[in-house]
């Protein structure tokens, strides 16, 4: 069976962001801490190193799109993470921010605290963004939820009578 | 609008909102313990109260740090050699590895993309 | 592949999640303020965290020197990847522009 390379990457970015959001919204404070049972050090271990997967993720992405742009593929990817109109652009300028707010809170011993708040603040409220853009997202792409009719797996199962049962028993 | 596409959406909605509902209500109503006024915040809002409310574009381009008080700080912690410090070498190297590739990337998908 | 049953599942599951993570955020806003014992759990968790996590390791990143020059390195490397960008990016432009 061929699995597209674009099927792929927008799965494994699906789990991904699932884990950083259950272990970064465990970390935002001390009313959110509940989600992970105030466990900070295992959030704090999920979420860094399903960033440096995230990180490597839209690396791979950003350069299937540089090798597409010199190609001149112009086709569009249904499936892709990023592309240029769309949710897809809006998950690429959201994913670009926060990487690079989540790059500097990385270092934020380094800095100075007006910086690293900053870096903070704009990470956190992106991220609720994010959150509600995927339940948006989930609404439009929601016939991926229907569950698929078998009629032709099991032709002798017929339960229910559905529409394709009766025309395959016609 | 409740179109039959969206059913599961809708029902998956409706069974998360009466959820949220009955626990938001559950909570209120238990009586409640002292509460503390900093921490009712989120970190970011924290920050913002803290650090960022009077905030210069100029503070975002020095970044000039206490390096030495850290260092001292942190001199006991540096013997620390085990999986955790060859993960957090690994992460953060890849990180900052990729980071320039992955904003120069971007910066040239912005050109080629923009009408 | 998406008819998968197992696939399905999958993301039904995945779903599902982000439902609860959704709700989860809602009802942590809404709350009523954190109370003296989970202030003290946040705390000692972040304690606990910078003792034996990965967040100890980030914060004394100056004393190790290589993590240090790679971070320096990325930011002296930033410079000319983006002139790159852009003059690739220009190219690029150029390029598809001419030959249609």
């Amino acid at each position: 069976m061929k699995v597209r390379f674009d099927f792929v990457i927008h799965w494994l970015y699906a789990i991904i962001w699932a884990l950083l959001g259950i272990s970064g919204f465990a970390m935002v404070g001390a009313k959110y801490g509940w989600l992970l049972n105030f466990n900070y050090g295992t959030a704090d271990y999920v979420h860094r190193l399903s960033a440096a997967a995230f990180v490597l993720i839209t690396f791979i992405s950003i350069c299937y799109e540089v090798y597409r742009a010199i190609k001149r593929d112009d086709k569009h990817l249904a499936w892709f993470i990023f592309g240029r109109s769309g949710y897809q652009l809006f998950t690429f300028i959201v994913s670009l921010i926060l990487i690079i707010t989540g790059a500097l809170i990385w270092i934020c011993t380094e800095l100075e605290m007006t910086v690293a708040g900053f870096a903070l603040l704009v990470h956190e409220y992106i991220s609720y963004i994010a959150l509600a853009s995927i339940i948006w997202h989930i609404y439009m792409k929601c016939h991926a939820l229907i569950w698929p009719k078998k009629a032709e797996a099991k032709p002798n199962k017929t339960q229910g009578g559905g529409k394709d049962a009766t025309k395959t028993m016609v | 609008m409740f179109d039959k596409k969206k059913l599961n959406f809708w029902r998956l909605t409706m069974i998360f909102i009466s959820i949220t509902v009955i626990v938001l209500f559950m909570l209120w109503s238990t009586p409640q313990a002292k509460t503390n006024g900093m921490m009712d915040s989120s970190m970011g809002n924290m920050m913002k109260s803290m650090h960022v409310s009077n905030i210069k574009i100029y503070d975002l381009l020095s970044s000039k740090g206490n390096q030495q008080q850290m260092d001292e700080m942190h001199k006991h912690h540096a013997n620390q050699e085990s999986i955790i410090y060859k993960l957090g070498f690994f992460t953060t190297a890849l990180i900052f590895l990729l980071l320039p590739l992955i904003i120069a990337g971007s910066i040239l998908l912005a050109i080629v993309w923009i009408k | 592949m998406l008819q998968k049953p197992w696939f399905k599942f999958f993301i039904w599951f995945l779903t599902t999640f982000f439902f609860f993570l959704s709700a989860g955020v809602i009802i942590s806003m809404l709350k009523p303020g954190p109370s003296e014992s989970e202030v003290m759990q946040f705390m000692m968790g972040m304690m606990s965290a910078m003792d034996n996590s990965m967040m100890g390791v980030a914060m004394n990143l100056e004393s190790g020197g290589l993590l240090s020059r790679i971070i320096q390195l990325s930011s002296v490397i930033i410079i000319p990847l983006v002139a790159a960008g852009i003059a690739g990016g220009i190219l690029i432009r150029l390029r598809n522009k001419g030959w249609e």
